[in-house]
């Protein structure tokens, strides 16, 4: 069942002419390391990184920061908060309506925020996905934790922080590492928003290392053929793309374990 | 009045709360929908949103009046619904599996293992398919005529086959990352209860039938309910790079057909009407799952 | 609430569109007066001494960057080897409004995106691409009527260049007016010829096949005869993939039709000079027989249906088919893989052989991709000129001395310690590696002058002595690629050209989809032997009244106005 990804492994470790043949199976052949070269010493990789780190970072933290404060108050019974249905359904029809590209990209224009780090921060920090699931999992939380704390006089921030977060760290770690990997794969925006392609993150730095020329369309000059049909490249990157994220998961998944504390608690 | 005053007082802090959020979705989600406006015009950039001629429904009739349109909302419903009913089933059943696995360090293991395909693009996946399911020298189909004495299927271009890899594939790349929400569900649940229940004597099997499903329940019906906004993307990355032109009859999707409408001019208005339908369907969907939630296992999913 | 949301955004949108519309109409009425008095004073709208303006003027632009274009010395497209070149030759200054990688379409999207939000274009738009997009630029009445500035201000070379085929101006036409320059390409640069596994022809005794007969035997021995010794029944005849389309730019199947006079896929002219859409004629359907027999004989694979033009192109690398037909430049990529991948294999370019009535037919290469489009509101409308007739007098024109090697020491060729000149080819020995800096220019390749590449490289395979550096540095290509290109000329007879390279019309726009994705499932079918032969003449009618006749119409329209 992960044939396919030795695969892609070995196809990334090979020679160009026998990866372009399809030659490769399971192990390299004419093994090198040119496709992670080519790719990491081209150009913008390092500040690729720079960018994505600041946006992965900046827009995780804030984004948990956002959707933790907005499921609280949304976990609440209608009873005890009756605005919490109005809200909801504002978010809901968020997730599924919108106006496309075009007026997106002239508001953000508008705002001034076009080759700045926030357009790959701010416009999608409300994942209104992450809140439902979020405001679910608050839920589960007993009533008497929260009703105990308010009692003993502490605010409804206070009783998210001392009470709720530490009790759903299984749940933020999820939303964390979907946020995460989110910011880390996605592409397009840099694409479209960055003006400079020295500032594009690094999902959108990779898209440009492959050469994907409509060749109907220019004067191909042999000169230049020399750099296509990358195809160790591109399974090069999805190695490098993906090395971070792996590392990081298995120390992530020591918080899905985490969730006992809510035992512990009761007492 | 003053009981009013004093609870309003309280639950102020909740707006507070909320109003990030509220604000950047004003922004970022409400203002744009502006372009929705867009629908109902014949754009022409030149002409911009104010200038453009006003055409009411056209887009919406032309996308009706076209018996091979409706054969593609068709297959969008029959791919999304497998994909939905698929990806749901398999990492929930999965997590319940991974649940059972002691050895902490084999469970991680497993578990970033699976997560992995995650990361591959479909151009990639793509072309190792067309490899693998080839009618001659594919690896399947080899074992199929080797080892079962079969007669070798053509998956990639016979319609039925087709839909059948698509969901597979789907299902192969991303089952791993969808099980992550059901693990975190499932580390949720309060120990107490595991132990009371072998307090009374029961079983693995009664202790997961008792007290791990109905528990995971909620959970699965908020992600049930929220994939039904996708019921019409059937997934334009992946069917882009497998489809071709024997299985346009049952491949192709909404959105590969407005890829290709597109391209000839950007049709920016055709494709916003129809992005509008889309979303309607999947209000309506949305809505009528959250009803039914409510009135039947009394539970509100958001 | 959301009400007041929309008015406010409906009200700042049509601000926008308003001042736009408003700078738009004021260029109209102010542009003429203001040229006439330029042109009094000068023919230069600055101060222009030798070649060169005194104070530096400034173009504006916006670049795509193709992923195959290098940087070194840590420049980039806003600071590099060309920009200080232009300021430092020509006078002037080039700003970058902004670049985009060309990747997935993203500079075209951006183009749309700014045209869409009425953003003001900057004085020089170049794009290679779809023709929409072109005319959707040109409807926005920002741009100038370059037809005029470019009678008055290119040179003898440019214009030369740009008359060697003057339907290179019909896609831009508006009114009689030429409202954009046509970026020219090399002439018969996609234009396949036949390449052959001379190793198998030999050690299986056979001749390169110049008719159908013959094709098919060379097809049917290389299929079932091992040709590859290793006693396995796994090699096909012919390398096709035509996932995209039959008649495309690699790996492709179009001469197959060409030998029953027809051509998919395109608008052919008939004898009485009306257009005709190839892939419903009659001819199709001999060419649609073989096929299908083809694909039961195993001559060709049975995936076929689902290769790309690239994926298609593995089997013949791969030393497992024997016949695959393309450009002259796969001379350069990616056929040199094949020998790499299997040492002792040899391959041979051949022309295409002749239906069962002689006839030969292939496709051909348009010699213009895309267009160059001048803002109302340049200032200097006469700089953009003297960069390009620069370019054409001295880096496209054969007899310039002016780059013998390159376009600049130390990227695209070097000197060594002994006079030796470095390019591509001694990359290694260029500090920093060679760098393709002509890539940088405004219009993407500098300046081609369209029908000289070639017809020099068939004449160098001829034998004829390089007469100048130009000729030189041709002679330097590899001889296989040399008598592709031969090839490429000496059939240049049989290309059966698209006439048809408007902007897409009415129906095309509306139905144009439809069509295309009927007549795709109904060929592939048919090849397939999923569909008999007889389902053709269904989906002809089928075409027809669906759409197929307006659009006829319609092209047919477009054709004849720009005959005039």
């Amino acid at each position: 069942m992960y044939l396919p990804f030795i695969h892609i492994l070995a196809v990334s470790f090979s020679g160009k002419a026998a990866a372009s043949a399809n030659l490769v199976k399971l192990w390299p052949i004419d093994f090198t390391l040119d496709a992670y070269v080519t790719t990491i010493a081209n150009g913008n990789f390092l500040r690729s990184i720079w960018v994505t780190l600041q946006r992965t970072v900046i827009g995780t933290v804030f984004g948990m920061l956002v959707v933790v404060f907005a499921a609280y108050p949304l976990s609440k019974e209608t009873s005890s908060f009756k605005r919490r249905n109005m809200y909801i359904w504002y978010f809901v029809f968020t997730m599924l309506f919108s106006g496309g590209l075009v007026p997106y990209y002239i508001l953000l224009r508008n705002l001034d925020m076009l080759n700045t780090l926030w357009v790959l921060i701010l416009p999608g920090a409300v994942s209104v996905w992450n809140m439902i699931l979020l405001l679910n999992f608050f839920r589960g939380i007993p009533k008497e934790m929260e009703e105990a704390s308010l009692i003993d006089g502490a605010g409804h921030i206070r009783t998210l922080i001392r009470v709720y977060l530490p009790i759903s760290t299984p749940a933020l770690a999820t939303l964390s590492l979907f946020t995460l990997v989110g910011h880390w794969n996605s592409w397009f925006d840099g694409l479209l928003f960055m003006t400079n392609h020295e500032n594009y993150p690094l999902a959108t730095y990779l898209q440009t290392v492959i050469v994907q020329q409509d060749f109907s369309k220019v004067s191909v000059r042999p000169e230049d053929l020399e750099n296509i049909s990358q195809r160790t490249v591109k399974a090069a990157q999805i190695f490098i793309g993906m090395a971070p994220i792996l590392l990081l998961y298995p120390f992530l998944q020591r918080f899905f374990v985490k969730g006992i504390v809510l035992g512990a608690v009761k007492e | 009045m003053r009981m009013k005053v004093s609870k309003w007082k309280k639950t102020i802090i909740l707006d507070i709360m909320l109003a990030p959020a509220l604000i950047l979705t004003l922004i970022f989600s409400y203002i744009p929908m502006a372009g929705l406006v867009m629908a109902f015009q014949n754009y022409k950039p030149a002409l911009g949103m104010t200038g453009s001629q006003w055409i009411g429904l056209d887009h919406f009739e032309f996308l009706f009046s076209i018996p091979e349109n409706i054969q593609l909302i068709w297959n969008t419903l029959i791919i999304a619904g497998m994909k939905m009913a698929a990806n749901l089933i398999v990492p929930f059943i999965f997590a319940l599996l991974l649940n059972e696995i002691r050895r902490i360090f084999f469970r991680r293991m497993v578990q970033t293992i699976v997560y992995m395909p995650h990361f591959l693009s479909w151009v990639l996946v793509g072309g190792i398919l067309i490899d693998l399911l080839a009618q001659n020298g594919g690896l399947v189909n080899q074992t199929l005529t080797s080892v079962f004495g079969m007669k070798p299927i053509f998956f990639m271009g016979d319609g039925d086959w087709f839909r059948f890899v698509v969901v597979v594939s789907d299902v192969w790349k991303e089952f791993g990352f969808n099980t992550i929400v059901f693990l975190a569900a499932l580390a949720g649940i309060n120990p107490s209860l595991y132990e009371a229940a072998e307090a009374d004597g029961a079983g693995r099997w009664q202790q997961t039938w008792a007290i791990t499903m109905p528990s995971m329940l909620p959970i699965t019906i908020v992600v049930g309910t929220l994939a039904l906004g996708s019921i019409l993307n059937g997934g334009f990355d992946q069917i882009f790079n497998l489809y071709n032109a024997l299985v346009f009859d049952k491949g192709d999707i909404i959105d590969t057909f407005v890829y290709r409408y597109g391209i000839i001019g950007g049709k920016f208005s055709f494709s916003t009407a129809v992005g509008l339908f889309k979303s309607i369907v999947s209000l309506v969907l949305i809505v009528m799952a959250y009803r039914m939630a409510y009135k039947l296992a009394n539970y509100r999913i958001f | 609430m959301a009400i007041n949301i929309r008015s406010t955004l409906l009200a700042l949108l049509s601000s926008l569109m308003l001042s736009s519309a408003l700078t738009g109409c004021t260029g109209d009425s102010e542009d003429p007066p203001k040229e006439k008095d330029v042109e009094e004073e000068s023919f230069y709208s600055a101060p222009f001494e030798d070649g060169k303006y005194t104070e530096p003027v400034t173009i504006s632009t916006v670049f795509p960057v193709s992923s195959n274009m290098k940087f070194k010395n840590g420049e980039n497209i806003e600071d590099n080897v060309h920009t200080r070149w232009a300021k430092e030759t020509l006078g002037i200054d080039i700003e970058y409004l902004w670049t985009v990688s060309e990747q997935n379409n993203a500079y075209e999207t951006k183009l749309r995106l700014m045209l869409t939000a009425g953003e003001k274009m900057p004085d020089i738009v170049a794009f290679r691409g779809d023709a929409a997009l072109i005319s959707d630029l040109i409807d926005t009445g920002q741009f100038t009527d370059a037809g005029v500035l470019f009678d008055k201000y290119a040179s003898d070379i440019y214009k030369s260049a740009v008359a060697e085929d003057p339907t290179v101006w019909n896609p831009l036409m508006r009114d009689d007016k030429r409202m954009g320059l046509p970026i020219l390409e090399n002439a018969f640069n996609n234009d396949p010829v036949m390449y052959i596994r001379e190793d198998w022809l030999r050690k299986l005794n056979l001749n390169a096949p110049t008719n159908m007969t013959e094709l098919e035997t060379v097809m049917d021995a290389f299929t079932h005869q091992d040709p590859d010794g290793n006693g396995e029944n796994d090699t096909t005849g012919l390398s096709v993939g035509f996932k995209n389309d039959l008649n495309t730019w690699m790996s492709e199947s179009g001469w197959i039709f060409g030998m029953y006079g027809a051509m998919p896929n395109q608008w052919n002219k008939t004898e009485d000079n009306q257009l005709v859409y190839g892939s419903v004629q009659p001819e199709m359907k001999p060419a649609l027989l073989k096929m299908q027999e083809w694909m039961e004989k195993g001559y060709i694979s049975s995936e076929a249906g689902l290769y790309d033009e690239t994926k298609a192109t593995e089997a013949f690398t791969a030393g497992k088919s024997g016949i695959i037909v393309g450009p002259y430049w796969m001379t350069g990529w990616p056929l040199p893989d094949l020998q790499r991948n299997v040492p002792d294999a040899k391959y041979r370019a051949y022309p295409l052989p002749a239906g069962p009535d002689g006839t030969i037919g292939r496709h051909g290469t348009s010699i213009s991709s895309g267009a160059i489009l001048i803002n109302k509101d340049m200032k200097h409308k006469d700089a953009f000129f003297v960069y390009q007739n620069y370019l054409f007098d001295h880096w496209a024109n054969p007899e310039s001395t002016t780059f013998p090697h390159g376009f600049a020491k130390g990227y695209d060729y070097d000197i060594g310690p002994s006079g030796e000149i470095y390019q591509e080819a001694q990359s290694d020995k260029i500090p920093g590696g060679w760098v393709d800096a002509i890539r940088y220019s405004l219009t993407f390749d500098g300046a081609i002058i369209p029908n000289l590449a070639m017809n020099t490289l068939a004449k160098l395979a001829e034998g004829a002595e390089p007469a100048n550096q130009y000729e030189k540095n041709l002679a330097k290509r590899i001889p296989e690629q040399l008598r592709a290109a031969k090839i490429v000329i000496d059939q240049k007879d049989t290309v059966m050209p698209e006439m048809f390279t408007g902007a897409p019309t009415k129906t095309q726009l509306a139905r144009g989809d439809m069509l295309t994705r009927l007549e795709k499932e109904v060929l592939n079918k048919i090849i397939y032997g999923q569909a008999s032969i007889d389902e053709f003449d269904t989906f002809v009618e089928k075409w027809k009244s669906t759409g197929g006749d307006q659009m006829t119409e319609e092209v047919n329209a477009w054709y004849q106005s720009v005959q005039k």
